[in-house]
């Protein structure tokens, strides 16, 4: 699982190197895993499961990697 | 002794021409700019007439020498005879207007309604302390000529609006986003889209950017953010700043973008979303499709 930019501040020890390993429950969506590793889904705005757009209640499969972005404007 | 008219030129210039030889591999002639800028008053031309003139019988412009061998000369002749639309000239707009104006692009459309001022002087190669407070658009004209004399350039010194755009980008030929808010990003994408031109989105915050390519009939900004308009506050740059770094290298792959398209290459990111991290380092396509 990769989180860019912004979004990394919600999780504690996130190392971009690595992304984080998780353990997916029994038909989770990308908006249950946000909500169990306090990520606010009002901040991602860009779901991609392996490199593809994806909706929030995308059910995740193991071994998938999920890449979320929040909005992103700088000029 | 009657002169073939293809060599005429090349009779012409003679005493000017430049033999570069690298062992190994064919040489070729250049041509300084003092040399093509009295062949232009001799003949009446501009500048970038005898520049297409020259690359027309493989006599490089000194200063595109260096494109030789990832570039064709018709490749740069393409280059020279093509307009871009510039729409922003802060920290990616001005290193792409640099970029493009290097590479040898004609001409140039320059869009940005702000003046610089001291915070812009992080990241934007083209304000400096005597800039401050000066228009960006103008600044950029003013650089760009700097570079490259030949270069046209068309500047507007105010925003794009859905009401001027369509004039704007009348002459374009291709687009580049490098505004700093949504609604105009979706804005100038939709003018692009309706005059059927290639739209090229560059965007940064902290040590990433993100880069998409949209032609006309494909899904662009819409699927990634939404209709909805999203306030500056909540974007990643409001929370990590924009170092310099960062704009630099999107504006890099953006100008690759500009150069592939018109030279009828692949594009690096239609249809596919390029993350560029600079923490890691690495980028990544991720596909919209």
């Amino acid at each position: 699982m990769k989180l860019s930019s912004s979004l990394r501040t919600f999780v504690d020890g996130y190392d971009p190197f690595t992304g984080l390993t998780i353990d997916l429950g029994p038909n989770e969506t990308v908006s249950q895993v946000l909500k169990r590793l306090g990520v606010p889904e009002e901040k991602v705005k860009i779901i991609m499961v392996d490199g593809r757009s994806a909706s929030p209640d995308r059910v995740l499969a193991d071994g998938e990697r999920l890449s979320l972005f929040p909005p992103v404007g700088g000029g | 002794m009657n002169q073939n008219p293809a060599d005429h030129l090349r009779s012409f210039l003679e005493k000017h021409l430049i033999k570069n030889e690298t062992p190994g591999k064919e040489s070729y002639f250049s041509i300084k700019e003092t040399a093509l800028v009295e062949l232009a008053s001799r003949r009446g031309e501009t500048m970038l007439q005898v520049m297409k003139a020259c690359l027309e019988r493989d006599l490089w412009p000194e200063r595109f020498r260096a494109h030789r061998g990832t570039l064709t000369s018709k490749d740069q002749v393409q280059l020279l005879q093509s307009t871009v639309a510039v729409i922003g000239a802060g920290g990616l707009g001005g290193t792409l207007c640099l970029l493009l104006a290097r590479t040898g692009v004609g001409r140039l459309i320059v869009c940005d309604g702000d003046e610089f001022e001291e915070s812009n002087l992080n990241r934007q190669f083209l304000s400096n302390l005597s800039r401050l407070g000066q228009k960006k658009a103008l600044c950029a004209a003013e650089e760009i000529r700097r570079i490259n004399p030949a270069a046209q350039v068309t500047t507007y010194t105010f925003k794009a609006t859905e009401e001027n755009l369509p004039d704007i980008l009348a002459a374009a030929q291709v687009v580049v986003d490098c505004l700093d808010n949504f609604p105009t990003r979706l804005m100038v994408e939709k003018a692009a889209r309706r005059l059927g031109l290639p739209f090229i989105h560059g965007a940064v915050g902290g040590l990433e950017g993100l880069i998409l390519t949209v032609f006309p009939e494909d899904p662009g900004l819409e699927n990634l953010y939404g209709s909805e308009d999203i306030p500056k506050e909540k974007a990643a740059e409001a929370v990590l700043g924009v170092p310099p770094v960062t704009p630099t290298l999107v504006a890099g792959l953006q100008a690759a973008e500009v150069i592939n398209i018109l030279t009828g290459r692949p594009p690096l990111a239609r249809g596919r979303l390029l993350h560029v991290d600079l923490t890691i380092p690495s980028i990544e396509a991720n596909s919209l499709l």
